[in-house]
């Protein structure tokens, strides 16, 4: 006979149990998509490789790559995370199992967020290194030169996450994209306690459509708002270099209230989606 | 160990229940009957909280069940009529199940498992339908959980798993703890439960025990036709006319669930005035 924890909103040792518990039942299916990945990186490397004689793994293509499958997968692993609530059959093992709702959800990021985050991107560089190396090498056998000049293409390096090096400029200096796949991860995971089905496409109409209803608010309310020539950063207003006028042209907010701002949307909205999923967790009813 | 008072839920504009009130004791055997869409699942859900009340009370071993405490949810087993095991040994599977009952003990397991002839080899998904329900209904068993809710059980069980199933309910009751059967199989549960409690209109048609059903009631076949008119209840078979009578003599008489069940339907009000 073992002791039950007392508490009864979060307590390691039953989250420890939930963990092993989802690993047991699910780490085959994990093990084989992991490999899945790999496998369609090396295909799609290989085909850049095959049809592109310039750079084919240059930075910014590593990059997408790296962005659409993080995001594709991610989203769609994500929407999986509570799809025991999709039937009643699933549901209510789940439901009933003795673990607090904080647990279970802290369960599925553990694995959803943490866990895939690091074997998503594990699986990538390993399948970017060898081909990095392989599209390296017969830079190196084959030397090949730019069309019409003689400026000799050259190796190009693994991309770095953290530097982002070589990727658009909202993720280098941003991290735009890595940041923002953690909220629109946390919205699909949100989707799959909200939707009862086809819940993967109802939140990605859903973010769709906020997406459009950012654009429309900056069409439609930000611009007319702005004086004649001025273009809108989201942060910051100015009047495009081109145009002729004294460089004083720019209004900021305090950097503090910017990066103030900038952090909210990169971790406040995970924080909120997976707030608004534990309550919906809460009221979840079968 | 169950108090339910004045509940009240429904589906959307659909009501099942309308101010229900019901008490289940420990060391009982309560087999749940009611025609299809009566509310017999719905209210094995609203007692383990899968389901909130709309108005109303519920209290099931001290708690709330709609709040989901782990404390609440290791006291309780529940056994759904439809359900679905993950895809990995049995042995896997228990390892991992067992350490969320504090109670549950595991050479109790392997005696369940043993008297329903599960194979213990290989994974989950490989056994039957009615396999599969033996291994939930052996784990329900052997977490010792005081609050048994099971939900048409012998659903897929064939015969001779139907009448070890009573066995071994019979078996695994005490004094500390509470069944739960909801079924539309009333013969199934023969011989097993030692409480009647029948579901009708959202509300609770009929809800005694069974010593004092066989008191007050008195289940005879009989050819005689005087008889048959005082009877509350009365059906046509091979053997005559089976009766359902006042026991105005203190016989001793076998209940027959299914004629009890079919009287409460359609004479409710005057069976239940005999018990009053």
């Amino acid at each position: 006979m073992t002791t039950a924890p007392t508490n009864q909103l979060f307590s390691f040792s039953r989250w420890r149990l939930l963990v092993a518990k989802h690993w047991a039942e699910h780490s085959r299916r994990y093990l084989l998509s992991l490999l899945a990945i790999a496998g369609l990186y090396a295909a799609w490397f290989a085909f850049m490789i095959a049809i592109d004689a310039y750079a084919p793994m240059a930075a910014n293509m590593q990059f997408s790559a790296y962005i659409v499958g993080l995001y594709s997968v991610g989203c769609l692993y994500a929407s999986t995370l509570f799809s025991e609530l999709s039937t009643k059959k699933d549901a209510l093992p789940w439901l009933s199992l003795p673990a607090s709702q904080l647990e279970k959800l802290l369960c599925s990021l553990f694995f959803g967020v943490i866990l895939f985050y690091i074997s998503f991107t594990l699986v990538f560089y390993c399948v970017d290194y060898i081909m990095v190396q392989w599209s390296n090498n017969i830079t190196y056998r084959h030397p090949r030169f730019f069309p019409g000049t003689q400026i000799r293409i050259l190796p190009v390096t693994l991309y770095n996450l953290f530097s982002a090096e070589g990727a658009p400029v909202p993720e280098k200096d941003y991290h735009l994209f890595t940041s923002l796949y953690f909220a629109i991860q946390a919205a699909f995971l949100l989707g799959s306690v909200y939707f009862t089905r086809y819940s993967v496409i109802k939140t990605a109409i859903a973010v769709l459509l906020f997406v459009l209803g950012f654009v429309v608010l900056q069409r439609v309310i930000i611009y007319p708002l702005l004086p004649k020539g001025w273009s809108n950063d989201f942060l910051s207003w100015s009047k495009p270099l081109y145009d002729t006028g004294p460089p004083g042209d720019e209004v900021r907010l305090p950097a503090g209230l910017a990066g103030g701002l900038t952090l909210l949307g990169q971790f406040g909205l995970p924080l909120f989606f997976w707030f608004v999923t534990y309550l919906r967790l809460k009221e979840k009813e079968v | 160990m169950v108090t339910i008072h004045n509940l009240h839920y429904s589906y959307r504009r659909h009501p099942v229940f309308t101010g229900l009130d019901l008490q289940l004791q420990p060391g009982h055997i309560y087999g749940l009957f009611g025609r299809n869409g009566t509310g017999k699942s719905t209210l094995l859900r609203n007692i383990a909280g899968f389901l909130f009340p709309k108005q109303g009370r519920i209290d099931a071993l001290g708690f709330t069940p709609g709040k989901r405490q782990p404390a609440f949810l290791a006291k309780y087993f529940h056994v759904p009529e439809d359900f679905q095991l993950p895809d990995i040994p049995l042995s896997r599977w228990i390892q991992y199940m067992a350490p969320f009952y504090p109670d549950f003990n595991g050479q109790q397991f392997e005696h369940y498992t043993r008297e329903f002839a599960i194979p213990t080899l290989g994974g989950l998904r490989e056994l039957s339908y009615g396999q599969q329900k033996k291994v939930l209904i052996s784990l329900a068993l052997a977490t010792n959980a005081p609050l048994l809710l099971m939900d048409e059980p012998t659903n897929g069980l064939d015969i001779h798993s139907k009448s070890q199933f009573r066995k071994v309910i019979a078996g695994a009751i005490d004094e500390e703890k509470c069944i739960l059967i909801s079924t539309h199989q009333v013969k199934d549960l023969e011989n097993l439960i030692d409480n009647v409690t029948i579901l009708e209109e959202g509300k609770i048609a009929f809800h005694q025990s069974m010593g004092r059903i066989a008191e007050t009631l008195l289940f005879k076949l009989s050819f005689d036709p005087a008889e048959a008119e005082q009877a509350l209840y009365s059906e046509s078979s091979l053997k005559g006319q089976a009766l359902l009578l006042p026991n105005q003599n203190s016989e001793d008489s076998r209940p027959d669930l299914e004629m009890l069940y079919k009287a409460v339907l359609l004479n409710g009000k005057k069976i239940n005035a005999l018990f009053a």
